[in-house]
């Protein structure tokens, strides 16, 4: 049983049709991302998930099942909008929320006294909401959503208007959660975050599937069209090769296509380049995005 | 402990824990206290505390007799300004005293005032009202002087009349005005109690739409769960309130009436009828009344206009004010009917006519039917409204979006904020 089926959803706003067929399903213990640019449908295929909306057309199975009161405690959402009551006390407002999912009033008290010291914010539980930074509230908002431990978390967004450090608290959180065999869908428009990051993918665009499975298996269907060479001495001009490109300590050539890489390797062979490195090159998310919405629209 | 519990002791807590809130507590009874107060003043004003003369040609005074200890409250007695009575032989001198503003005014006394009863009072500045009322006492005693004591006693105490009503379930004794006035007075303090409460549940819907919580606590609860907790929590909110008044008033006419033995303060009454028919009117209205708040607060935009809107309601639930003069003269005309029957003004028609009469069980119980039933109905729109308008940030959804979408199985059937 998949945590989470999504099956042939669409979902209309009058005449904007803001998810036209998304399926997908949810490993369990899996970081799930769904990507896509801004627009694409995936808070609303989030919103339908968590029961907010009810889809125009198709199923879905949450927990094994519909959606129901009792589900709604076992899975922790992070909105993209996030919200607090900002004029009540951090403490209090996390206890309250906290209670709400099925917490005993002692128990959400003992757990957000645990999260506070946690993530440094102990000082601060007397604190209203609205008297935190940007940076100490998106920290509450994610104690909240973990907070009941649930099985199943979904966070749309999760980077926005985060810095560098708090960036990499989110990510090494997230990572420990799915060490601790927590389903993870993860919704972002900033493609790169998630290399490091997700098992698996849903490209989305304009409502749609653009592509959907393992991260490592995309990224090498993708491969093949971009090589990192280094060599000793200055690398030699090669027939087929596109883009040149500066990439770490390497240089990347994009290859035309039709040429392979056994093509540009047996060109350098033949030129008796002593070479360092040679090795296909993965492409990123955002250019796999890219390419398979060319290949979609053509 | 339940959602709707929860909900509801949170939204509770919140408010009642307010500054606000206890000045609310304290503000209705304050606002007696000066009105009653304004109008003991104002009383006292019309006093005068300077002698008072009269000429007897009758002969009723020679023997005089010293009026009996006053029988008015310790707070009246203390506020009385008592007048010396001063004999004059004739007219001329006490004109004279009058002129040199050694009294306020002098009575004559006829020499037939046995047979004609008609006494003279001349005088260049109206007298005080205690002046005349101890002077009018102080004849009364010698007039009755030479009647047995039970005699003298009744005819002192005067008329006293009853009235009741044809089936026997309400009366109204003569100087007790103010049990009459009493379910008028219950109506205005239910309207007060409304305009202080109705803001909040509104109030609250549109901040949680505002700050963004409303996305994290419909993914915890239900809507059904979410806005019944805040609607009993309002309930509980007025309540609390209700209770506070009725204690703090009761507790000052208790003072009024048994510490500073103030008659009028002794005479509140409220007639069980009334309760009987005021209470579940009451409880149903507020019912009512709250849960198309929720609706309402669930489809504006903002705060504002969610004011603007609660504003509005409580207009017309001071609408059978406006008909006051026909809701007592013509009980039963029609628009006193269609003011008892509509269920928005129920209640305070009912507390209006309540006074004055009694209002026909048909009427009675057909109102409170078609008051149930709307209650019902409100709570169910308010559910559907709030299903709507969750997740529309700075938008409105208006009745046919909210009643074209219970037919349909469509949830949110216009765009939401926030992300696609």
């Amino acid at each position: 049983m998949h945590p989470v089926e999504v099956s042939h959803i669409a979902k209309s706003f009058g005449s904007t049709r803001a998810v036209v067929d998304v399926s997908f399903a949810v490993e369990r213990g899996e970081i799930f991302g769904m990507l896509g640019p801004n627009g694409a449908g995936k808070t609303t295929t989030l919103r339908v998930i968590l029961d907010l909306f009810k889809p125009d057309r198709g199923t879905v199975s949450v927990l094994g099942g519909p959606m129901t009161e009792q589900k709604k405690e076992r899975i922790g959402y992070m909105p993209e909008e996030r919200g607090l009551y900002p004029d009540l006390s951090l403490e209090r407002c996390l206890v309250y929320l906290g209670t709400l999912k099925g917490l005993g009033a002692g128990e959400a008290r003992q757990r957000v006294g645990g999260y506070l010291a946690q993530f440094d914010l102990a000082e601060h539980r007397k604190k209203k909401v609205k008297e935190l930074s940007k940076g100490m509230q998106q920290k509450a908002q994610i104690i909240n959503t973990i907070l009941h431990d649930p099985e199943l978390i979904i966070i749309d967004e999760p980077f926005a208007s985060l810095d560098p450090v708090n960036m990499q608290m989110v990510k090494d959180l997230l990572r420990d959660l799915r060490s601790r065999g927590k389903t993870i869908i993860m919704s972002t428009h900033q493609m790169h975050q998630v290399e490091e990051l997700c098992d698996r993918i849903l490209l989305i665009d304009e409502g749609r599937n653009v592509l959907y499975g393992n991260l490592d298996e995309i990224r090498r269907q993708y491969s093949g069209h971009a090589v990192l060479v280094r060599a000793a001495g200055e690398l030699p001009v090669v027939p087929g090769v596109e883009q040149v490109s500066l990439h770490n300590n390497a240089v990347k050539w994009t290859l035309a296509q039709g040429t392979t890489p056994q093509d540009v390797l047996q060109a350098l062979m033949a030129q008796n380049v002593i070479l360092e490195k040679f090795e296909i090159a993965l492409p990123t998310v955002e250019e796999i995005f890219i390419r398979a919405v060319e290949e979609g629209e053509a | 402990m339940s959602k709707l519990r929860l909900v509801a002791l949170h939204e509770y807590k919140q408010h009642v824990l307010k500054k606000g809130f206890v000045l609310s507590i304290a503000s209705v009874p304050l606002l007696i206290a000066l009105i009653v107060g304004l109008g003991v003043i104002t009383d006292r004003m019309k006093y005068n505390g300077k002698a008072v003369g009269y000429v007897d040609y009758s002969g009723l005074l020679a023997n005089l007799v010293a009026p009996p200890e006053s029988s008015h409250s310790p707070l009246d007695q203390l506020l009385e300004r008592p007048v010396s009575l001063i004999p004059y032989p004739t007219e001329d001198t006490a004109h004279t005293a009058l002129d040199a503003g050694e009294i306020q005014a002098y009575y004559v006394l006829a020499a037939d005032y046995r047979q004609s009863s008609q006494a003279q009072l001349v005088y260049i500045k109206p007298p005080g009202e205690n002046a005349t009322r101890q002077f009018r006492d102080f004849l009364q005693v010698n007039l009755l002087a030479d009647r047995p004591p039970e005699i003298a006693h009744r005819a002192a105490e005067g008329t006293s009349m009853t009235m009741r009503t044809l089936d026997g379930s309400r009366e109204l004794v003569e100087g007790q005005f103010l049990s009459v006035v009493m379910p008028m007075l219950l109506s205005l303090v239910f309207m007060i109690l409304f305009m202080a409460t109705s803001s909040t549940l509104v109030q609250s819907v549109v901040q949680e739409k505002e700050n963004r919580t409303m996305e994290i606590l419909a993914t915890s609860l239900s809507p059904g769960h979410l806005i019944g907790g805040k609607v009993l929590a309002v309930v509980a909110m007025g309540l609390t309130l209700l209770v506070s008044w009725v204690a703090l008033i009761g507790l000052a006419l208790f003072f009024g009436g048994d510490i500073l033995g103030l008659d009028w303060a002794r005479d509140v009454r409220l007639a069980p009828q009334v309760l009987r028919t005021v209470i579940p009117a009451a409880i149903l209205s507020y019912i009512l009344y709250s849960a198309l708040l929720a609706a309402l607060g669930s489809t504006v935009a903002d705060t504002q206009e969610s004011q603007q809107l609660g504003g509005l309601m409580a207009l017309v639930f001071g609408l059978p004010f406006y008909a006051i003069v026909v809701l007592i003269e013509q009980p039963n005309s029609p628009l006193a009917i269609g003011l008892t029957l509509f269920p928005l003004t129920t209640l305070t028609s009912l507390c209006l006519r309540s006074g004055f009469g009694s209002v026909p069980p048909w009427q009675l119980v057909s109102s409170l039917a078609i008051l149930a039933l709307s209650a019902l109905g409100a709570i169910w729109l308010a559910s559907r409204a709030f299903r709507l308008g969750m997740l529309r940030y700075g938008q409105r959804v208006n009745l046919r979006e909210i009643f074209r979408g219970s037919k349909s199985r469509t949830a949110g059937a216009a765009k939401a904020v926030g992300g696609k």
